[in-house]
């Protein structure tokens, strides 16, 4: 298939947005598809301004594109102005480098990030002339792989997707393009190249597993049905980051995207162990760039891409060991550039005042705070090891370091929530701006902002709330209408909440197993994508391919599981244990904390994987 | 020292608005390590400035914009390092000292050269007929979009010349604060006249005129160079 490239830029004059289509950016890696043993074609399922703010993207990109001999293209999610024009004029789905259709490579990568972007998936397949389901799929057609948080319970998409990629991509990337090149000119049927796949460690291929059901709908048993499947696929860790591969050169796009800095991971991993986190179990265990790498790779990056800004990101960069030598060591090396310093995610116990002092050198923007819950039995419950204390501490340090603005992120729906729990999220707001009237009025800024955030909760795969059911809907809004009523009467204090419905569908994919592929794909038949934009969002076509499948979305969402149930992501080992997860789950019931990993190892599981863990068997001091 | 450069925004970039093309640009710029020299305030930003903003869906060919630097450096210097940090698609075609004392760019521009071509061979035949007929009009009525709604102006004055050769519209139209005539208002009046649906066309801006007090127009860059 020969891409028009005059018919292309003519659709582009119609499209609203077209540097989304247009390619060519600094950074942009072309290579010529003759001289290329391996084509990749990588696939961000939302829209570009989305995926190109994704720094895993942005590292397996560089990764692949380093290997002399492949090459990996970019793919996103067009918008529906774009879709119904390429359908119109006959166009597949392009790569933004040669343009090439997505079903003219030989592997197509997708990573998952969120469950509301799993029909993306499939109207990019679909409009790239990829056959959807894996079983219909033809000798030639690219082998369809997926990554990312998502993958740890990939049975959702076990219809659609032929291997997932669990963990670390890092090195397991290069293990699956290396079978797959090689499978290229075997001649072998696409089984044998999914049995090989099945090989590799850290690799899942669901067609290789027979899944059977109990009468009440719940799994039976799920089983390897070959002998290259192993009964459990352990996640890929990446042992040393200092070794590990980071782009040093990195697209740069020619339109404002949602993340539009670089992006500099200064670890991967938490030890908090906070009950509600996915990533802070599947990232396990913490391992450290070192500050001299950092401050490298900040320089590299920097002179290669022109950014003004540059982020630390982490799950919890405040954890970081030599968080203010990196600070001051960026400050230092970057100034004269003028490179602004921003902290994502700050944990609140964490800021250190010095390190708030240096960034607001720069630039004062809106501070985050996430407390989670209203009450402290509540934060205790999810193990999130913050006190009141703590916030008030550290609002009152940014409001005399000038910042006015400041967001609480909380989460309703957790499990043993009361009415206090509730009314306690309105209190913090009212404190947080106590706090600000109490700095005297020269020594702080004008403009007092406080905004207090609600999601709702939903249960995730490997945390101890896996057994949880989810609030139903209408419970979730009956809580969002009473603390709307609280918060009513604090001046200064706006009330932001999340649209539950999107939560709940959430909750049923989250948790879902390969039955909900038929759901997914009548879903998408019926006209459902770009599920996480509530303009595009169709929540009644949703309901009618729960109803039109025979499936209860209350079964995954809402109910209550048994301590013993098989669930469909039994399959993959995310290092920390069932039986660690169910006991902070018995704990979280007793309002009990457990400590940070630093203070002493809890036996999670990770241990079990020698040499990762630094904190591994490591007795409390 | 003030630097003039001469560059393209490429096939490839049409589709690219003035604010992202300048976003782009200052980031090629803080790439090529060059002695940048930065305005004052809380957020400092490059001091950069395009002698004419350009539309999405056209090609610049030769389009102006000045750098101001920190020290003085040999031009060619300053143009190899900028080159090699830019995308293929921006080009840098020349660059030149700006002599102190030299008016803003934009207060320089008066015109602007261009090309157009329409899309659709049977819109086109209609089109070109006009050709004649609008130049022997003495008013066109259009509207003229500014910063303080629309308003009812005359473009003829501002037509400097139009011309139909070899299947493109050749046009040099006026480009001022106070007056200008951009290319699709023109297209909309020759097709108001031709009473025909304004047909989908490309545009390449070929390059800007420039204009000394007392003398004749002549091309912006030539203009900065000889001062």
């Amino acid at each position: 298939m020969q891409m028009d490239s005059e018919r292309i830029e003519a659709m582009l004059e119609k499209v609203q947005k077209a540097p989304r289509y247009m390619g060519g950016e600094m950074n942009a890696v072309i290579k010529p598809w003759d001289q290329t043993a391996l084509h990749y074609g990588f696939c961000f399922p939302d829209t570009y301004e989305i995926g190109m703010s994704h720094l895993g993207m942005k590292i397996l990109y560089g990764l692949v594109n380093a290997q002399p001999d492949w090459l990996c293209e970019r793919f996103f999610m067009p918008w529906t102005d774009m879709i119904a024009l390429m359908k119109e004029e006959g166009i597949p789905l392009f790569s933004l480098e040669s343009r090439k259709a997505l079903c003219q490579f030989d592997m197509i990568g997708f990573t998952l990030q969120y469950e509301m972007s799993y029909t993306n998936i499939l109207a990019m397949m679909d409009l790239g002339g990829v056959t959807l389901k894996c079983a219909e799929r033809k000798r030639d057609e690219p082998i369809v792989v997926a990554g990312g948080p998502c993958a740890f319970n990939p049975e959702p998409l076990a219809d659609f997707v032929d291997a997932f990629m669990i963990g670390d991509g890092e090195e397991v990337t290069l293990d699956v393009c290396r079978t797959i090149q090689a499978w290229k000119t075997s001649g072998q049927d696409r089984q044998a190249c999914l049995k090989a796949l099945a090989e590799i460690e850290g690799v899942y291929v669901p067609s290789l597993y027979d899944v059977t059901y109990h009468e009440d709908g719940t799994i039976a048993a799920m089983r390897p049905n070959c002998p290259q499947a192993p009964e459990k696929v352990r996640k890929c860790i990446v042992t040393d980051l200092n070794s590990a591969y980071y782009p040093e050169k990195i697209p740069v796009p020619f339109t404002e995207i949602v993340h539009d800095r670089i992006m500099l991971e200064i670890m991967r991993g938490c030890t908090r162990g906070c009950r509600f986190c996915q990533a802070g179990i599947l990232y396990r265990p913490v391992r450290e760039r070192s500050l001299d790498r950092l401050l490298d790779l900040a320089c590299e990056l920097e002179e290669s891409t022109g950014y003004e800004d540059i982020s630390l990101s982490s799950l919890s960069s405040g954890d970081y060991t030599c968080l203010a030598d990196l600070i001051r060591g960026l400050m230092k090396k970057l100034q004269d550039r003028r490179v602004s310093v921003s902290l994502p995610s700050l944990r609140i116990d964490s800021v250190l005042k010095e390190s708030l002092e240096e960034t607001q050198k720069e630039r004062k923007t809106s501070l985050t705070f996430a407390p989670e819950a209203g009450t402290q039995r509540l934060r205790d419950v999810i193990n999130k090891g913050v006190t009141e204390e703590d916030l008030m501490d550290k609002a009152r340090d940014a409001f005399e370091g000038g910042w006015s603005s400041v967001k609480l992120y909380t989460m309703i729906g957790l499990p043993t929530e009361t009415e206090e729990d509730l009314a306690g999220i309105a209190d913090l707001g009212a404190k947080v701006t106590a706090c600000y009237f109490r700095v005297p009025r020269e020594k702080r800024a004008k403009g007092l902002r406080v905004v207090v955030s609600a999601s709702s909760f939903v249960p995730k795969p490997f945390t101890p709330f896996q057994w949880c059911a989810q609030d139903t809907q209408s419970l979730l809004r009956e809580k969002q209408e009473i603390i709307k009523a609280h918060i009513r009467n604090i001046k200064g204090v706006t009330f932001n909440y999340h649209e539950s419905r999107t939560s709940f569908l959430e909750a049923c994919f989250s948790r879902g197993d390969r039955r909900l592929g038929s759901v997914l794909l009548y879903a998408y038949q019926h006209g459902c994508m770009l599920d996480s934009w509530s303009e595009c969002f169709q929540y009644d076509v949703w309901m009618q391919a729960f109803e039109a499948c025979g499936l209860d979305p209350a079964f995954y969402a809402n109910r209550v599981r048994g301590r013993d149930e098989v669930f469909p992501w039994d399959v993959i080992d995310a290092g920390v244990t069932r039986a660690f997860l169910w006991h902070e789950w018995e704990k979280a019931r007793r309002a009990e904390v457990t400590p940070d990993c630093r203070q002493g190892c809890q036996g999670c599981g990770i241990q079990r994987y020698p040499g990762v863990c630094q904190y591994a068997n490591r007795r409390r001091v | 020292m003030r630097i003039g450069v001469v560059f393209e925004k490429g096939e490839r970039l049409r589709h690219l608005g003035h604010l992202d093309l300048m976003r782009t640009m200052q980031r090629c710029l803080r790439r090529s390590g060059l002695p940048l020299s930065y305005s004052k305030g809380f957020n400092p930003h490059i001091l950069l400035y395009f002698a004419s903003a350009l539309s999405v869906g056209a090609v610049g060919e030769h389009e102006i914009m000045e750098v101001d630097l920190d020290r003085n450096m040999d031009v060619s210097q300053f143009m190899n390092l900028l080159s090699v940090s830019c995308p293929p698609d921006l080009r840098i075609l020349q660059a030149f000292e700006i002599r102190e004392g030299t008016p803003a760019l934009m207060s320089l521009v008066c015109a602007g050269a261009w090309r157009m071509e329409v899309q659709d061979p049977v819109s086109d035949q209609r089109l070109c007929g006009q050709v004649d007929a609008f130049l022997a009009q003495t008013t066109v009525m259009a509207m003229r979009k500014t910063k303080s709604g629309e308003k009812e102006v005359d473009i003829r004055p501002s037509v400097f010349s139009l011309e139909y050769r070899e299947g493109m519209y050749h046009m040099v139209l006026e480009s001022r604060e106070a007056r200008s005539c951009k290319p699709g208002v023109l297209l909309e009046a020759m097709c108001r006249l031709a009473v025909m649906d304004v047909p989908r066309v490309r545009l390449w801006r070929e390059y800007l005129l420039g204009e000394r007090q007392g003398e004749g127009m002549e091309r912006l860059e030539r203009l900065l160079c000889a001062n």
